[in-house]
C-alpha cells in the first residue's frame, strides 16, 4: 500500500511539471499599434506574464507620445504649443534668442549637426523652409519656381544653428530659419522606446515606427529577426530580407510621400542643397545599431546618390546600406553579404560594388 | 502487487505523453493558422476577414469625423481602393497579401494588416 501511494505521487509531481513546463517558461507575444508621429507605430514584445507585457507596450507607446510632443514642429488644434514642444519655441526665436531645451532635443539636434557636417550638408534639419514652400507636412503640395526655392533656401543652413551643451540652449541664427526633425524624430523614439523595453526587462521586441525598424534581441526562439525590405515599385512584394538582432533597419522612397505633377513625381526626399528632388535613387535602406543614426543616413544616401552613397556609408563604422537606383540596379555594402538575401523578382538588378 | 504498479505507472507515464503531444498540436495550430485581413479605424480592431476564404467584396468604413475608405478584397489580397484623405498615400499602397504587409491612412487613422504566420519575415520596413 505504501508504494503505491509513493508511486501514485511521484507520478503526480512529474504529471504537474509538465504542466508547469508548458505554462511558465511560454514566451507570450503581446502586440499593439497606434497611431504617433504622423505614422503608424506597431509594437510586439514577448513576456511570460501578462502584466508585464501589457506594461511594456502601454510604456514603448507613451514614449512615442513624448519624443513627438517635443519634437513636432505644427501646433496641432492646441494640442502641440510653443509649451509642449521645443521645436516651436526653438523656431518662433529663431534670429531673436536662444532657447532652452530638453536632453533628447539636444541630443537629436547635436546627432544631427554631427551628421550634417560628415555629409557636408546633404542632410540638413534646417530644411523647415524649403518643406514648407513644397508643402510636405501640410495638405496641400505643388512645384514651386526657381525664385521661391533660392529665397527658402538662403534659410537653410545647418552651421546657423548654434548649440550651447553647457546651458542647454539651441539658437537658429537667421529670422525665418526653421527646424524640422522630419528626418530623424522617429529613430530617435524608436532607439528611446527600444532602452526603456530594454529597461523593462524585455528581451525579445520588434518596433515598426512607420517602417523604421528596431529588433530587440532575438526572435524567442534565438534565431535573428527577419526583417523584410519592400520592393520600392511593387508594395505587394519585398526585394530583400535582413536578419538581425539587436539591430535598426530604416527604408527611404520615393514611393511614400509624393505628389504628381505634369507627370512627374515629387518625393519628399529634397537635396537640400539645390532645394529639388534628388532623383538618382528610388530607395536606401540603412542598418545600423543605432535607429536614431539609421533614420538620419537614409537621407544623405538618398542625397549622395548610389556612388558618393555607397563610399559616405562604407566610411562609416559599423553601418550597412542598400542602393536601389532608377534603373533598378541594386548595390549593398560589403558588410551585409552574410544576412542579406534577395528576395525581388527579376525586374532588379544585383550589381555589387567593391 | 507489484505487476498492478508496473501498469499503473505505465498508464500515468502514457498520459503525460499524451498531455504533452497534445498541447504541442494545439500550440502548433494556433500559430500557423490562417491568412487574414484585420481592418482597423482609429487604431481599433473593426472586423477580422479570413483572406484565403473571403469572396469578393469592398467594405466601406467611415470614421467618427465623417471620413471614409473604401476596403476591396478578392482573391486572397487586400488594398485600400478609395479614401477621402489629402494624401492619397493609402490608395498608392496598392494591394497587400503577405503576412506583414499594411497599408495606412495617417489623416483618417485608418489602416487594413495582413495577419498570420509567416515563414519569411516577422516585419518589414518601408
Amino acid at each position: 500500500m505504501k508504494r503505491w501511494s509513493l508511486v501514485i505521487s511521484l507520478l503526480f509531481i512529474l504529471f504537474a511539471c509538465s504542466g508547469c513546463k508548458l505554462n511558465s517558461a511560454q514566451l507570450q507575444e503581446f502586440s499593439d499599434e497606434k497611431f504617433v508621429m504622423d505614422t503608424l507605430v506597431q509594437v510586439t514584445v514577448y513576456s511570460d506574464d501578462k502584466q508585464s507585457g501589457k506594461e511594456a507596450l502601454d510604456k514603448a507607446f507613451a514614449e512615442f507620445k513624448r519624443i513627438n510632443d517635443l519634437t513636432d514642429r505644427f501646433p496641432k488644434e492646441g494640442k502641440n504649443t510653443s509649451a509642449s514642444s521645443d521645436v516651436i519655441r526653438i523656431n518662433e526665436n529663431a534670429g531673436i534668442k536662444p532657447v532652452q531645451v530638453g536632453s533628447d532635443t539636444l541630443n537629436i539636434v547635436q546627432r544631427s549637426l554631427y551628421y550634417a557636417q560628415l555629409s557636408g550638408g546633404s542632410f540638413d534639419i534646417t530644411v523647415g523652409p524649403i518643406m514648407d514652400l513644397w508643402g510636405f507636412g501640410k495638405d496641400e503640395q505643388y512645384v514651386p519656381s526657381d525664385e521661391q526655392i533660392k529665397k527658402a533656401l538662403s534659410l537653410v543652413d545647418y552651421r546657423k544653428v548654434i548649440v550651447d551643451a553647457d546651458n542647454g540652449t539651441v539658437y537658429l541664427q537667421k529670422p525665418g530659419m526653421s527646424l524640422d526633425f522630419g528626418g530623424v524624430a522617429k529613430g530617435y523614439a524608436t532607439e528611446e522606446a527600444a532602452k526603456i523595453l530594454r529597461e523593462l526587462g524585455i528581451k525579445h521586441a520588434i518596433i515598426n515606427a512607420g517602417g523604421n525598424v528596431y529588433a530587440l534581441g532575438a526572435r524567442p526562439d534565438g534565431s535573428p529577426w527577419r526583417v523584410g525590405v519592400r520592393d520600392p515599385r511593387d508594395g505587394e512584394k519585398l526585394i530583400a530580407v535582413l536578419s538581425v538582432k539587436d539591430t535598426s533597419v530604416v527604408t527611404s522612397g520615393d514611393y511614400e510621400r509624393y505628389f504628381e505633377q505634369g507627370g512627374v513625381r515629387y518625393s519628399h526626399l529634397i537635396d537640400p542643397s539645390t532645394g529639388k528632388q534628388a532623383r538618382d535613387l528610388i530607395q536606401t535602406t540603412v542598418v545600423a545599431e543605432s535607429s536614431t543614426d539609421a533614420d538620419i543616413l537614409n537621407k544623405p544616401l538618398f542625397v549622395l546618390g548610389q556612388q558618393r552613397g555607397m563610399s559616405f556609408a562604407k566610411g562609416i563604422q559599423g553601418v550597412g546600406a542598400i542602393f536601389v537606383n532608377a534603373d533598378k540596379q541594386v548595390t549593398f555594402t560589403d558588410n551585409l553579404a552574410n544576412q542579406l538575401e534577395f528576395t525581388g523578382g527579376g525586374d532588379y538588378q544585383i550589381i555589387n560594388q567593391k | 502487487m507489484k505487476n498492478l504498479n508496473y501498469y499503473i505507472m505505465a498508464g500515468l507515464l502514457a498520459l503525460v505523453l499524451i498531455s504533452f503531444g497534445v498541447s504541442h498540436l494545439v500550440r502548433r495550430q494556433m500559430t500557423e493558422g490562417e491568412l487574414r485581413l484585420e481592418i482597423y479605424a482609429d487604431g481599433q480592431l473593426y472586423q477580422t476577414i479570413n483572406l484565403s476564404e473571403a469572396i469578393t467584396e469592398e467594405i466601406k468604413i467611415v470614421n467618427a469625423d465623417g471620413h471614409y475608405n473604401v476596403v476591396e478584397i478578392e482573391n486572397g489580397r487586400a488594398r485600400i481602393k478609395e479614401a477621402d484623405c489629402p494624401n492619397q498615400i493609402c490608395v498608392r499602397a496598392g494591394w497587400i497579401s503577405q503576412p506583414g504587409q499594411i497599408a495606412v491612412c495617417v489623416p483618417n487613422k485608418f489602416n487594413i494588416a495582413v495577419k498570420g504566420k509567416s515563414n519569411k519575415v516577422d516585419t518589414i520596413s518601408y
